[in-house]
């Protein structure tokens, strides 16, 4: 696999009458780039995912993934299907077993050996067991687990996950931080969480976001953890 | 190493809908939380206006349809709310929207499952108004006016459900919305079914019949269209 570009250029979005969430906001994230997002509740961070994936259409500005836009019809279609969204909402039909769930998605992408491809999905994440049960039946971290199979059912290329670890306990948090490791490499990954941690260990690009704007973007080759974290506290303190 | 072709075998608007439609199906008759509603409330109507009303008249017919669509109105304004409550509340919308889904495959999946409820509610709703209060609504046009009427109040109502769906006030603000834009739907149902139950001829009630048509088709219409704009704000 070889993952894939996005670019976004002076991109802003507001909620009808509010102020702008983004606002003049250029990034640029190379295939197979691991990118991490921080910053405080409220900085955008999830607002700009909705927009890399086209649940939101961006007020200003463009974003484009692969150079074509999530929302220019059939193409948007076809470059939407090359992405896989993870967030802290898992998306799943609670009345519907893990199966159907995983099966209505692999349907609407066009996957055709989607047997196959759903028990490989579910044995990454260690849930081949739980697969006639219903989502509802589920706990928590169980849920986030088969979302995750969800979203990887495809192959995406571009991966995004918003805040994946929220309401996971310690072991689960480890087996998640181990699937984003070894488990999809060769893609372009994007992560927002508040678990500095977590974000710094999978991802080699740091940026923290604050009120919608990018106050700082590093390299994790160009930094050390100790340095990144007292940098982020830094800018955290100064905001009210 | 090559990329993949994605998008390459991605269903059509036709499977997409039905592949929708199915799981709107299935949802609903696990978590029963619709349909179930919809006929509890159209029952104790029902109940109500028996015994509010002197309905024992040589008049009913007068009252009859009236009745009929206004319990059938609020009733599947229940449905219709649910159908997009149940998908905000885990924001399984948007898992769908994740996936390369046409808009207009999910505004036709809503709009089918919407129809086929209330399809059902009206057919019990028949059956009650001839139970409680001794009318024959089996006549050929109130065959044509009652889906003619079910069809224009699925297409219309699907998006303004959306349009409300993420508002706090969604329960009241859907039915203050709507009902003003179903005003001439209701008033062309009722007055076509007072008709059927007259059975006059074609000429008498063919105006109404085509007014429905015509309402049912610039709102399949105008929805399909600008279904995408809803969704995505």
């Amino acid at each position: 696999m070889d993952g894939t570009n996005l670019t976004a250029i002076n991109l802003g979005k507001k909620f009808h009458q509010h102020q702008f969430v983004l606002r003049h906001l250029d990034l640029h994230v190379k295939p197979n780039q691991r990118v991490g997002i921080f910053g405080p509740n409220g900085a955008g961070k999830t607002t700009l995912l909705k927009l890399m994936t086209g649940l939101f259409r961006p007020t200003e500005g463009t974003i484009e993934i692969d150079g074509i836009s999530p929302f220019s019809g059939a193409e948007g279609a076809r470059i939407r299907s090359s992405l896989g969204f993870v967030s802290h909402q898992t998306y799943l039909y609670n009345e519907m077993t893990v199966l159907e769930n995983l099966d209505l998605h692999g349907k609407l992408h066009g996957i055709k050996e989607r047997r196959t491809r759903i028990i490989t999905s579910l044995e990454n994440v260690g849930m081949t067991d739980h697969m006639n049960r219903p989502v509802g039946q589920l706990s928590r971290g169980m849920q986030q687990r088969i979302a995750l199979a969800r979203s990887t059912l495809h192959e995406p290329e571009l991966i995004v996950f918003d805040e994946p670890d929220t309401g996971l306990d310690d072991f689960a948090r480890e087996k998640l931080q181990g699937f984003m490791q070894t488990g999809l490499s060769e893609r372009t990954m994007i992560i927002t969480t508040h678990n500095l941690e977590l974000g710094m260990a999978v991802t080699d690009r740091w940026i923290i976001l604050l009120n919608g704007v990018i106050a700082y973007d590093i390299d994790s080759v160009a930094t050390t953890n100790e340095d990144f974290s007292y940098t982020y506290k830094q800018i955290m303190s100064s905001t009210p | 190493m090559k990329k993949r072709a994605f998008g390459k075998d991605l269903p059509g608007l036709i499977q997409q809908t039905w592949l929708l439609l199915k799981k709107d199906a299935l949802v609903e008759l696990r978590s029963k939380e619709s349909i179930p509603l919809m006929i509890v409330f159209c029952i104790v109507s029902l109940v109500i206006f028996n015994f509010t009303f002197d309905l024992r008249t040589s008049n009913v017919t007068l009252l009859a349809p009236g009745i009929l669509w206004v319990s059938f109105i609020f009733s599947g304004l229940l449905g219709l709310g649910r159908s997009f409550t149940r998908e905000t509340e885990r924001e399984t919308l948007a898992g769908i929207r994740l996936a390369p889904v046409d808009p207009a495959a999910i505004y036709l999946s809503k709009m089918l499952a919407c129809f086929f409820s209330v399809t059902i509610l009206q057919l019990l709703l028949t059956f009650l108004m001839v139970v409680f209060f001794d009318v024959n609504l089996a006549k050929p046009f109130v065959a044509v006016a009652l889906p003619l009427g079910s069809l224009g109040f699925a297409a219309i109502g699907t998006p303004f459900a959306a349009m409300t769906m993420n508002t706090r006030a969604r329960e009241a603000l859907l039915p203050v919305l709507l009902l003003p834009v179903l005003l001439p739907l209701v008033l062309a149902v009722v007055s076509s079914t007072a008709l059927a139950m007259d059975n006059v001829e074609w000429n008498e009630i063919s105006l109404w019949i085509h007014f429905l048509i015509g309402y049912d088709v610039l709102f399949l219409t105008i929805s399909f269209l600008g279904f995408q704009i809803i969704v995505e704000e």
